[in-house]
């Protein structure tokens, strides 16, 4: 089922054209890797699909409805993104801060239900921050406070959900733990998944397809196992890359 | 602790409103304040209904007034310092109630001139930081603060080139002053009015707080909230302003209080910043009134003499925790 559909989109900053003409149809079930170098657009692409930012050209679809059109709170239960970065000025505690995912499933005058605090409690058991449930967000550490906006997104259980570096200041098992259950998610759960990733590796063993931007307005999209290779890595981050064979089958890339 | 506070700080409502009507040149025993308030045209219920009752709810409601519009400032700027004259609309006021007060103009003359002069520059602010397009809350803020001291030059000018018998009164204005008597039913129905308009944007509050990008992928309308606490902002303090002048300190720290003391929820924070800041302003008033008299003090000198230490143990007892 097509959740997402870029139809010739453009992206751009003020003064720089970041990608021309995409075109990218996201479906239930797939797990997308945003690959692209600093400043090739990553962010402002994932904003621009969130329908934060107005794209500079073309459309956007969202289960088949103009996304430009669509009420802000019909999106988000749709649609969720983890911010690349995220800060608090006022103190909240952990479970309070992963509750605010349920907003946009709550009417106006209704307040959060047992249920919701369910499901809140929930993700945050997938994150491993049950033990902090009401401690301050202003006491944990860059690692937790990444797992705790996961979290967040998780409570929301949008049908996409769109993550701009979830790996962020993660240690590598609990790098692991999150993608892996996101994939999970797109597998067993019929979501989809589209997340800017910087590690090579990660994308081509959790994601089965994969969105290059060259940073020049250029793109390519497709199937990870197509695209992923010395010569399209090596122009993507400007630097060579080389592919090597690990000894369980599965292909490795470095820098060289 | 969250259940209980609003009984809690009604009851503290109450006992301030109770202490207030007590106290003065004629003191009222508690036992006297219901039959005189009930009873017969007694002195006491002169006393009562006709000076004390009617500057008490003033003051609860410029209390309430400020605090509601400083937690909301705070939210729009998600800035902690920020509080409801930050962004020039106490200064716009004061320049013209000041000039109103130089004309040698009095009662309504002053009153209706602050009105004018906050709406002035709550519209100059707006219209200097939007007119570029982009409206973030770094630049509203720049713009107000710069705004507001300008503001502030022009409130010097005028109380150098003031004649002395003018002198007193405009510097009482400045620090916030309720001994006019001033009006009472207008700001008190604006509170409940803010109140109840903004009680449903309470969650969307919340999710401001914790920055744009958040609020908006959860299905906020950033740019229409934003619209909506800027301007219901600056009309609670343009009221609260016009019946009192700049009472500081309650605007700024009362939301900060109630943090510390039960979280950054708004559907709690907004009810309950109303009635702690307007109970903290009636028993502020009725200092203001009481310790030197038959002198009267500005009730601005009192907020912040009560506020301060209030705050900084709240501040103390968070940080051991």
């Amino acid at each position: 089922m097509e959740l997402l559909r870029a139809v010739s989109l453009d992206v751009a900053v003020p003064g720089r054209h970041l990608l021309r003409g995409l075109n990218l149809n996201v479906s239930a079930g797939q797990c997308w890797a945003l690959l692209g170098a600093n400043g090739s657009g990553k962010t402002t692409l994932l904003h621009t699909l969130a329908g934060l930012l107005p794209p500079a050209g073309g459309s956007l679809w969202l289960q088949g409805a103009p996304l430009s059109r669509l009420p802000r709170g019909h999106i988000a239960r749709l649609l969720g993104l983890l911010p690349q970065d995220s800060s608090d000025s006022f103190p909240a505690t952990v479970l309070e801060t992963a509750l605010i995912g349920r907003h946009p499933h709550l009417g106006r005058w209704h307040n959060e239900t047992e249920e919701d605090v369910e499901k809140a409690r929930r993700a945050l058991a997938q994150v491993e921050l049950t033990a902090l449930e009401s401690r301050s967000c202003h006491t944990l550490s860059g690692g937790e406070r990444r797992r705790l906006a996961l979290a967040t997104l998780l409570t929301q259980e949008p049908r996409l959900l769109l993550l701009d570096e979830p790996t962020n200041h993660l240690d590598l098992s609990h790098q692991m733990a999150a993608l892996q259950h996101l994939r999970a998610l797109a597998d067993g759960d019929h979501r989809a998944v589209l997340m800017a990733l910087h590690d090579v590796n990660l994308a081509a063993r959790y994601c089965d397809h994969v969105l290059m931007l060259y940073g020049d307005g250029h793109w390519q999209a497709g199937p990870a196992a197509e695209l992923l290779d010395e010569t399209s890595l090596s122009r993507l981050y400007g630097h060579p890359m080389m592919c090597i064979a690990a000894p369980d089958g599965r292909r490795a890339f470095l820098p060289r | 602790m969250r259940l209980a506070l609003i009984p809690l700080l009604l009851l503290l409502t109450l006992v301030s409103l109770a202490i207030g009507l007590g106290s003065g040149s004629v003191a009222v025993p508690l036992t006297e304040i219901g039959p005189a308030l009930w009873g017969s045209d007694t002195l006491h219920s002169t006393v009562l209904l006709e000076l004390r009752l009617p500057r008490l709810l003033a003051a609860f409601a410029v209390g309430g007034l400020l605090a509601v519009a400083g937690a909301l400032l705070q939210v729009l700027l998600r800035n902690p310092l920020a509080d409801p004259y930050i962004l020039g609309i106490s200064g716009g006021a004061a320049v013209a109630a000041l000039l109103a007060m130089l004309a040698g103009l009095g009662g309504w003359w002053v009153s209706g001139g602050a009105l004018f002069g906050a709406l002035g520059s709550m519209l100059l602010v707006f219209g200097l930081a939007h007119s570029a397009g982009s409206w973030t809350p770094t630049r509203l803020l720049l713009t107000g603060v710069v705004v507001a001291a300008a503001w502030g030059a022009l409130i010097s000018f005028l109380l150098a080139v003031a004649p002395e018998h003018n002198l007193r009164g405009m510097l009482f204005w400045l620090m916030g002053d309720l001994s006019h008597g001033g009006e009472w039913r207008a700001p008190l129905a604006l509170l409940a009015l803010g109140l109840l308009l903004l009680f449903p944007f309470a969650r969307e509050l919340n999710l401001l707080a914790r920055g744009e990008l958040t609020a908006g992928s959860l299905g906020v309308h950033v740019g229409r909230l934003r619209l909506l606490i800027y301007f219901s902002a600056s009309l609670l303090t343009a009221a609260a302003v016009t019946t009192a002048g700049s009472v500081g300190f309650v605007g700024l720290v009362v939301p900060h209080m109630l943090r510390l003391v039960a979280g950054a929820d708004h559907r709690l924070l907004l009810p309950a910043s109303a009635l702690l800041g307007g109970s903290l302003l009636m028993l502020a008033d009725t200092l203001a009134r009481t310790v030197i008299a038959p002198q009267q003090l500005p009730v601005g000198v009192l907020t912040a003499l009560i506020g301060a230490p209030l705050f900084l143990y709240l501040l103390q007892r968070e940080a051991k925790r």
